[in-house]
Formats: C-alpha cells, sequence, structure tokens
C-alpha cells in the first residue's frame, strides 16, 4: 500500500485507538488498511474513565460550546456500548507544555491523549453504519502540521468498523457537506426530515469500498463516476426540500452528485440528479 | 411469534414502533402496533410528541436525549417502541375519535451493537401519570420486537441502581453484570447489563453473595471487574434500613463465557 507523505507525517506523530466493548471487538479490523491499532480502550473498565474524559473535551474543542457537545451518558449509550469509537492519539510524554495545556491535559496523566475521532453506529441493515461525529484537533495543533487528520480517521475508521454503507444526516447549509460529497454521488434517503430536530436536514447513504477509501485517504478524487446532475437545490429553499421528500417517499431515487457551489444568483445551490420512479 | 397484549393496562393504549427499518414495521404493522417510518414526513406531529415525551420522563434525572441524537441514534439505525394513547379510536359507539391521533405514553429504544446478536437498550420510560404496568409492558414489547430478529442472543441496558428499569430488568435473573459503576458517566452509579440466552448462564464455581449498591460496595465491585472478574445479579433483597437497594449477585474470577 503506498502511503503518501501527508499520511506518513500523521502516522509518524500519532497513533490510531479503537474503543470497543469486549462483546463488539471480534467484529473489528485491528489494522484497517493495514494501519495497525496502538490502543484498544474498553468502556466497562473503570480505570478507562480519564480517556474518555479526554474524549468528551474534544468533542467540545472541535465544535465548541454552540456545537451540542454531547453528554458523557450519551457517549455511552450512543457510541462506547453500541458500537466503536476510532481515532488517533499521541502520548502524554510526547506533547509540549503548550500542547498539554491547550488540550487540558489534566496533571499526573500518563495514557494517550486524543487528538481526533469518529464514532459510528451500526444499523439494523447489515453492513450499514450511522457516523453521527468527525472531531479533529488539527487546528490546535498548528507545529505539527497534521493536515488531513479528520479524513483519515473517517477513513480508517470506516475500515475498522468494516462498514459496507455509510449513512450520515446533516443540514442542507452545513459546511461539512463540502467534505461529505468528496466521498462520491451521495443517495438521499431525506430531504426534509422532521424526525431531526432541524427538518432542513437531508439524510445520505454512500457505498464504502476499499478503493473509495484508499483514494479518499491519499487524497485523490472519489474513483466513483460522478453523474450529471439534472436540477439545483437553493440550500435555503425550503419547499422545494419538501417537495423533493414528497418524491422520495412516491419512490424517486435522488443523489448529491458533486460538492454545493456559488449560485449565479446568489447563495449556494446544491447539484442533485433525481430519477422518477418510472426511469 | 407473539403477541404482546396491552389490554389490562388501559382500554385504548395500543403499541407503536417508530424506525427507519421498513421491513420492521410491515412486521409491526401486522401485529397491530401502530407504526412510523422514521424518514417519512408525515410523521412530523409522531417525532414531536416523542421527543416532548423523552423530555417529561427524562428531564428529572438529566438524561433527556438531544434532538439530533434523537434521529442519529435511536430513529435512524434502531428503533422506538412504547405504548400510545390512540385518542382516535373511539371507545363506545357514540363518542368520537378525536382528530390529534395517538400520543404515545411510554417508549424504550433499541439499537443494534457491532455483535449482531445483541441489541442495546436504553430510556425506557413512562410518562409520570403512566404506571409500572404500562412500563412492563413496554418491556415486554421491546423483548418482543428484539426476538424478531433472526439472530438474538440478548440485550445490553444501561440503568441506574435501583431506578425502575433497573428493576425490572433485575426480575429476568440471572443476568450478566458487565459493569457495576461506570465513572465516566454522568451518573457513575450505573449499571451495564447483559440479558438474554447469551448472558443468563451461571457457572456453578460462580461464589454467591449479597451487594449493596452504594459507592463504596459497587466501586469496590467495579475494581474486581476491571481486574478480570465476572458477575451475575441473582435477583433484589429487601432494600437496607437508609433505602440502598441491595442485590444477591454472583461472583466469578475468570471472564464469563458470552456464547
Amino acid at each position: 500500500m503506498t502511503i503518501l507523505t501527508l499520511d506518513a507525517r500523521i502516522l509518524s506523530q500519532a497513533q490510531p485507538f479503537i474503543v470497543s466493548t469486549r462483546l463488539n471487538l471480534p467484529n473489528a479490523d485491528l489494522a484497517p488498511l493495514g494501519v495497525a491499532t496502538r490502543w484498544v480502550i474498553d468502556p466497562l473498565v473503570s480505570s478507562n474513565a480519564e480517556f474518555f474524559f479526554q474524549l468528551q473535551r474534544l468533542d467540545r474543542l472541535t465544535f465548541g460550546p454552540e456545537g451540542m457537545p454531547m453528554a458523557r451518558w450519551v457517549f455511552t449509550n450512543m457510541a462506547e456500548l453500541p458500537g466503536f469509537i476510532y481515532g488517533f492519539a499521541i502520548p502524554v510524554t510526547e506533547l509540549s507544555t503548550a500542547e498539554r495545556v491547550v488540550l487540558e491535559v489534566p496533571a499526573g496523566y500518563r495514557g494517550p491523549v486524543s487528538i481526533s475521532m469518529y464514532i459510528a453506529v451500526p444499523t439494523r441493515a447489515a453492513g450499514v453504519w450511522f457516523g453521527h461525529n468527525l472531531a479533529s484537533l488539527n487546528s490546535l495543533l498548528p507545529a505539527r502540521d497534521l493536515k488531513g487528520l479528520g479524513t483519515l480517521t473517517k477513513v480508517l475508521g470506516l475500515a475498522a468498523f468494516r462498514a459496507e454503507t455509510a449513512m450520515g444526516a446533516t443540514q442542507w447549509k452545513s459546511k461539512a457537506l463540502h467534505i461529505h460529497a468528496r466521498l462520491g454521488p451521495l443517495r438521499l434517503l431525506t430531504a426534509w426530515t422532521p424526525a431531526h430536530s432541524i427538518p432542513q436536514s437531508l439524510t445520505y447513504s454512500w457505498p464504502v469500498s476499499s478503493e473509495t477509501l484508499r483514494a479518499l485517504k491519499v487524497g485523490s478524487p472519489s474513483p466513483h463516476k460522478r453523474p450529471a446532475s439534472n436540477r439545483w437545490l437553493a440550500e435555503g429553499d425550503e419547499a422545494s426540500m419538501r417537495a423533493l421528500q414528497a418524491e422520495l417517499e412516491r419512490g424517486a431515487e435522488a443523489w448529491l452528485v458533486a460538492r454545493p457551489e456559488a449560485s449565479p444568483t446568489g447563495g449556494t445551490r446544491l447539484p442533485l440528479l433525481v430519477r422518477a420512479p418510472a426511469e | 411469534m407473539k403477541s404482546v397484549d396491552p389490554s389490562p393496562v388501559a382500554r385504548r393504549l395500543r403499541p407503536y414502533v417508530v424506525s427507519a427499518d421498513a421491513e420492521l414495521l410491515r412486521q409491526a404493522e401486522a401485529m397491530g402496533y401502530i407504526v412510523q417510518h422514521a424518514f417519512s414526513a408525515s410523521g412530523e406531529a409522531w417525532f414531536e410528541a416523542l421527543r416532548a415525551l423523552d423530555r417529561l420522563v427524562f428531564q428529572s434525572s438529566a438524561m433527556v436525549l438531544p434532538g439530533w441524537v434523537f434521529f442519529d441514534c435511536a430513529l435512524a439505525p434502531g428503533f422506538v417502541v412504547g405504548l400510545a394513547d390512540d385518542l382516535r379510536a373511539p371507545s363506545s359507539g357514540d363518542e368520537a375519535p378525536s382528530p390529534s391521533g395517538p400520543r404515545p405514553v411510554s417508549l424504550a429504544i433499541a439499537i443494534p451493537t457491532a455483535d449482531p446478536e445483541i441489541q442495546l437498550v436504553h430510556s425506557l420510560g413512562v410518562a409520570p401519570h403512566g404506571t409500572s404496568e404500562a412500563l412492563k409492558t413496554t418491556w415486554d414489547l421491546l423483548v418482543e420486537l428484539v426476538a424478531w430478529s433472526p439472530k438474538s442472543g440478548g440485550v445490553l441496558a444501561t440503568a441506574g441502581w435501583g431506578t425502575q428499569a433497573e428493576e425490572l430488568y433485575a426480575r429476568h435473573a440471572p443476568i450478566a453484570l458487565l459493569a457495576a459503576y461506570m465513572p465516566a458517566h454522568d451518573q457513575p452509579m450505573t449499571a451495564t447489563l447483559g440479558l438474554g440466552p447469551r448472558f443468563s448462564s451461571v457457572p456453578p464455581e460462580a461464589v454467591a453473595r449479597v451487594l449493596a449498591c452504594d459507592a463504596d460496595g459497587l466501586r469496590a465491585l467495579q475494581s474486581e471487574l476491571d481486574a478480570g472478574a465476572s458477575a451475575w445479579v441473582l435477583g433484589a433483597l429487601a432494600p437496607g434500613s437508609d433505602g440502598t437497594p441491595v442485590r444477591r449477585i454472583a461472583v466469578l474470577a475468570g471472564p464469563m463465557e458470552a456464547r
């Protein structure tokens, strides 16, 4: 496997961890895409508590207080027990004093310090995982130049989870859609989502393959063919979101085929491919 | 396949399930459940009612599910099951159905785990005006739906010691005690329990004893579990004089075999 300079720089400074119960662990790949996992953290062992406090800090430092940080019990029930948390960490002895302060490492802590994580839970469909958190502290560690840490974390995480299809939900206006759209055409499962606290959310899925993951890992474009779009959706156009949702519920299929782009009439628009049920 | 009859609870209560699993919904509908697809825009009132119920039930314990978590970590990957007060159903020949539709009065959430035979259960609760019988029926409904999975080895559940949910689970003893004290949880005096065929076999060499479920007792047992011991809850005993829950447990020095 080719590891480009980008990944080598990260892997020379940080190593992967996985959070897993003993029950779930046999179902994980501990060397995803050939990258060995250094730390396996069992959430049911109480001496690992400080590591989980750190993950909560990682969540807060990444998304900020306005970013809906996850409560501890949510981490337990929605991440540690049902699925896996995959990420990168640095041994505390390899952090500078300034980095320990920035990362809020408590005095006396001797273990690995997490700097990124990807969380997904399995769904009722075999091989389909729902990702709900991708956090990276790359921007807080500028001297290390860890560009691509978030993408590498997600790619190796999906491989570690043995995911065959990845799902997620985000808002039509979210900047994260620019990153998600790199994965290839995103199949839309919902376009208007009242089951989510923000109905202006879409639910998407994309097929995970080792080819896709390897391509993403080295920063190449997704190997998936991108079909041409046949419709634009303005990011704030709720009427069109509702109309598209109605089409989906009548059996239409739709994809977000590329990244959002600036609209000639102002604002941002998203390129879609929509196929009516009869096509 | 067994159908759970909620009729003893109240005349108008009906089981419901909300999920993105169309096959589960199809089966449930055939068994008389009210069903709602999690990805359908038609369920707006249902979703709002569920979130409101979750707030009502779990606000006092500060364990209300954030809105996005309710979707990402419950409705989309798994299912929510419970009892609904079906206001649409006329109770007698001369009573008009209410236009407001069914209103959930209890809930429980099950999501898959990475172990394909095990599902995780949480947020089991009933509205303040509900009864312990409604809670038990909700648990029975959840067990029924879990059992529909082709591979069902049991469930994991987290619950605070002495809560209604934990006492309900303890009635299924013997159950595995995978964690007795969880310092990284908002409420450290929380247990992680394993229920079902994968967890119920207590080896004869396990030693029975009494566990006082206070912080000291739970921390001490957790230290044993951290060191590699295994434990099972064998049943509830009468609470201590200060109200501390007391459980009869069995402890084995080595790891349990989760078949």
